[in-house]
């Protein structure tokens, strides 16, 4: 019977349609099959660095004395090698750490590859010639290690800088400040380990004059973590930053958790009137850390707060003030009227209890 | 005449329309590979670098009636490997002893929180804290507003920035907090998370925990594999990659605590909350101007439990259907809206044309091409030819998908399992399709009259715990 519909075109496109959907999926389910294939191989090769090179790079880096007879390093093991060489450089330090770079150079080339591998377009492959020149701490590796921290992707910012950190921290310095102004992509606490990696003492300075010389609106997220590498240095700037931008909410609240001298606690007590309720959750950290009976009438007015946080930190405060005891906290809940601050303090005495 | 002029219209619609819808999803699938190919290749130095980077998180889970599995669920969820995480059990009114169980099993005493109501639910009844794990808490409250206004109760009492919400009776991946808090990390922006769900039928759970991945041997089952495939590696994570996705799964998903409270918690008068709670989020973001990223990682962080049987299944299909409707409706807002971005300028129209009136155009263009082929105005291999090319072109779907899961995660460890993927990509096209649209189809009709529908009883078989 013929199609009585006249449109034999419509007919012709479904089958071609049909045609090329079916060899498209007959296709992709042989790349779906070679895929398998080829990672099941890359999978084998990958044990086989580690039964071959794991326990011949862990001799080397444990044992002093000649370096064992190493095999000749074939191109498609390479990457995993080199994997494996980062690892244990990550958990050495040391005569350790110089032994695995001699056999890095000269038997097995690792630093000419890395400098090579260092402008594959994949992440992974560049991060990885980065963390292998970092280990090396060869000045000659500076140039492509700092061109690499101003890549667009974070992850391999950040390691650049790290490898920088490894070569010469007090040269590193002042381009990771930059980095430090300019991006908000580094993820804090580690750019804090990178820091303290550095050294407290050659981090110290660029860090104060950062964070005094920073435009406002980065100063919050930068200076909790900052306050890690050197405490007493954070305190410094966050009373320092405190003084400058009393109006800033974002600075004042990262300041308070940061502030570590009781002698400023007065100072601060005009925080528990900010409009913000970030800062006066700060503040009663702030209280919380350094307070004393002195302190019980501000935080108890904290307690009364609207917002339940600004309530919880400081019923967790008043607990915590220097020379509280059970009956004074006693005292204390007697004179609250605020249904709010009694029942958060309920709370923080039945926490506390079972903690 | 005039209905020989209808009938070529109708094929020449039928054929355009899954061509088009082929299409956009095969862009979408390539999209996928892409990010999944950046994802991947930066995957583990990330992990090196936010391996101490904890965000913590509140783990809010409701459960109704869950007696015999809350001990396991709560255990499994306690063993995450993460560094500061709560869970937050929210008991909605348990008739069974959901409660007396999660109070023996996990010591718990009565706690006088001071809870605070951000978003209204209904009475809370006590609250109860375990004291074998510090981290563990149960709010119990009266039943009523479904999982929604359970989950509220649990935002109501969770301390942290996100939190995650699920169901009591997935399994979750034990690194799956740390996959998933790295979009919040990464960009500050991120208000939501969703991940790869994936079917845990067939599989091995021993004490929570999975242990062995397989295949389901119940052919529903095994066809929904190949559908979650499809629908998270393919189309979720090319949404992501432009920020235009439309669904952050109730299954597994993290959100911006804030945010959420901002826009007025999940709604107990819709069904599918998962879904209006991420458009509206895209819709109500969009709408103050500010920059915000609902994200998606590929990562398999949720195992879930898949109907077996086909009254299950079609009670679920219906209320997603139905859920998808209301989302849509409700949030209509979004499409073209002025800065809604990808989201409202493509989702959100590509959702309504090709997943909320899809059963429409489906069922519609076989019965009128059978009707046309009965009329004897079509021809059996005509017929045939249009049959052909969409079951091809979702075949070419499908295997994309197998594509992109060989490329990333290779879950399924058998060369075996592919090959049984495969040809379940092909004869899911013989029935199993054409029942769904019109499940769909029924859910569509029933929400446009109004007609009610409960959320039911799953009938969940397990036959993967041990």
């Amino acid at each position: 019977m013929e199609s009585s519909i006249g449109s034999e075109l419509i007919v012709t496109l479904a089958w071609r349609s049909a045609e090329v959907a079916g060899f498209g999926a007959a296709l992709l389910l042989l790349t779906s099959l070679i895929v398998r294939r080829y990672f099941e191989y890359k999978a084998r090769l990958h044990a086989r660095v580690i039964a071959a090179w794991r326990p011949l790079l862990t001799r080397i880096a444990i044992e002093a004395g000649d370096a064992p007879a190493l095999p000749p390093l074939q191109g498609r093991y390479l990457p995993y090698v080199m994997e494996e060489w980062c690892a244990l450089h990550d958990a050495v330090r040391g005569e350790s750490s110089s032994r695995l770079n001699a056999i890095a150079l000269a038997p097995l080339g690792l630093d000419v590859a890395a400098r090579r591998m260092i402008h594959s377009r994949r992440v992974g492959r560049r991060i990885l010639a980065i963390r292998t020149l970092g280990f090396l701490r060869d000045p000659s590796s500076w140039k492509p290690l700092q061109e690499q921290l101003g890549a667009a992707n974070a992850l391999v910012s950040f390691y650049a800088a790290a490898a920088l950190v490894q070569i010469d921290a007090q040269r590193a310095m002042p381009g990771i400040m930059n980095q430090l102004a300019e991006r908000e992509s580094w993820p804090g606490e580690a750019m804090a380990r990178l820091l303290v990696d550095a050294g407290a003492e050659v981090a110290r300075e660029p860090i104060r004059a950062l964070m005094l010389s920073l435009a406002p609106s980065k100063v919050p997220p930068l200076l909790p973590w900052l306050a890690h590498v050197d405490a007493v240095l954070g305190n410094e700037v966050a009373i320092e930053l405190l003084r400058r931008h009393p109006d800033n909410a974002g600075i004042v609240a990262a300041a308070l958790v940061v502030v570590l001298d009781p002698a400023v606690l007065p100072e601060l007590a005009r925080f528990a009137e900010s409009t913000d309720a970030d800062v006066r959750q700060s503040l009663a950290v702030a209280y919380g850390r350094l307070g004393g009976l002195a302190d019980v009438k501000t935080v108890t007015r904290l307690m009364c707060d609207r917002v339940w946080w600004v309530r919880y930190r400081a019923g967790q405060a008043l607990l915590k003030l220097k020379g509280m005891t059970a009956e004074r906290l006693e005292a204390v809940r007697a004179h609250l009227t605020d249904a709010y601050a009694r029942d958060m303090l309920e709370h923080v005495r039945a926490e506390a209890a079972i903690r | 005449m005039i209905l020989r002029h209808f009938i070529t219209v109708v094929q020449w619609g039928f054929l355009g329309y899954f061509i088009v819808l082929n299409a956009i999803y095969l862009t979408l699938a390539f999209i996928a590979m892409f990010g999944l190919r950046r994802y991947m290749g930066g995957i583990s130095a990330a992990e090196r670098v936010y391996s101490h980077l904890q965000m913590p998180v509140s783990l809010v889970v409701p459960a109704y009636n869950e007696a015999a599995t809350i001990a396991t669920s709560i255990r499994a969820l306690l063993q995450l490997r993460y560094q500061h995480f709560e869970v937050i059990i929210v008991n909605d009114g348990s008739k069974d002893d959901t409660l007396a169980t999660m109070i023996r099993e996990f010591e718990l005493t009565p706690f006088p929180e001071a809870y605070r109501v951000q978003i209204k639910t209904k009475p809370v009844r006590g609250i109860y804290r375990s004291l074998k794990y510090p981290n563990l808490r149960v709010i119990d409250k009266e039943n009523g507003g479904g999982k929604a206004d359970a989950t509220n109760a649990g935002i109501n009492a969770a301390r942290y920035p996100i939190f995650y919400c699920g169901d009591a009776d997935s399994i979750l991946d034990p690194h799956s907090l740390e996959h998933v808090v790295r979009p919040f990390l990464e960009d500050p922006r991120t208000v939501a998370c969703g991940g790869t769900v994936r079917i845990i039928n067939g599989c091995k759970v021993r004490g929570g925990v999975l242990e062995e991945v397989g295949l389901p041997r119940n052919p529903l089952a095994l066809v929904q594999v190949v559908e979650y495939l499809r629908a998270f590696l393919g189309g979720r994570l090319g949404w992501s990659s432009i920020n235009g996705m439309l669904i952050v799964s109730g299954a597994f998903g993290v959100f911006h605590r804030d945010t959420v409270v901002e826009a007025g918690g999940f709604r107990a008068d819709v069904i599918g909350e998962d879904m209006e709670m991420t458009v509206r989020l895209h819709r109500t973001l969009a709408a103050r101007g500010q920059r915000y990223r609902v994200a998606f990682i590929p990562d398999p962080v949720c195992w879930t439990d898949a109907p077996e049987d086909v009254a299950t299944l079609a009670k679920q299909r219906k209320r997603w259907q139905r859920g998808l409707a209301e989302s849509l409706w409700e949030n209509r807002k979004l499409c073209f809206a002025r800065g809604s971005g990808a989201a409202g300028w493509l989702a959100y129209p590509f959702f309504v044309l090709f997943e909320l009136l899809s059963p429409v155009i489906e069922v519609g263009g076989l019965v009128v091409m059978a009707i046309a082929f009965g009329l004897g105005m079509m021809t059996g291999a005509n017929f045939l030819a249009f049959l052909a090319a969409a079951f091809a072109l979702g075949l070419m779907l499908s295997t994309t998908s197998l594509l992109l899961e060989e490329l990333s995660f290779h879950t399924y460890p058998k060369t075996r399992h592919l090959l049984v993927l495969f040809v379940v990509s092909i004869l899911e096209n013989f029935g199993y399709r054409q029942v769904m649209s019109i499940w769909r189809l029924q859910a569509l009709y029933g929400w446009l009259t109004g007609a009610r529908i409960r959320w039911g009883e799953m009938k969940r078989k397990a036959t993967w715990q041990q």
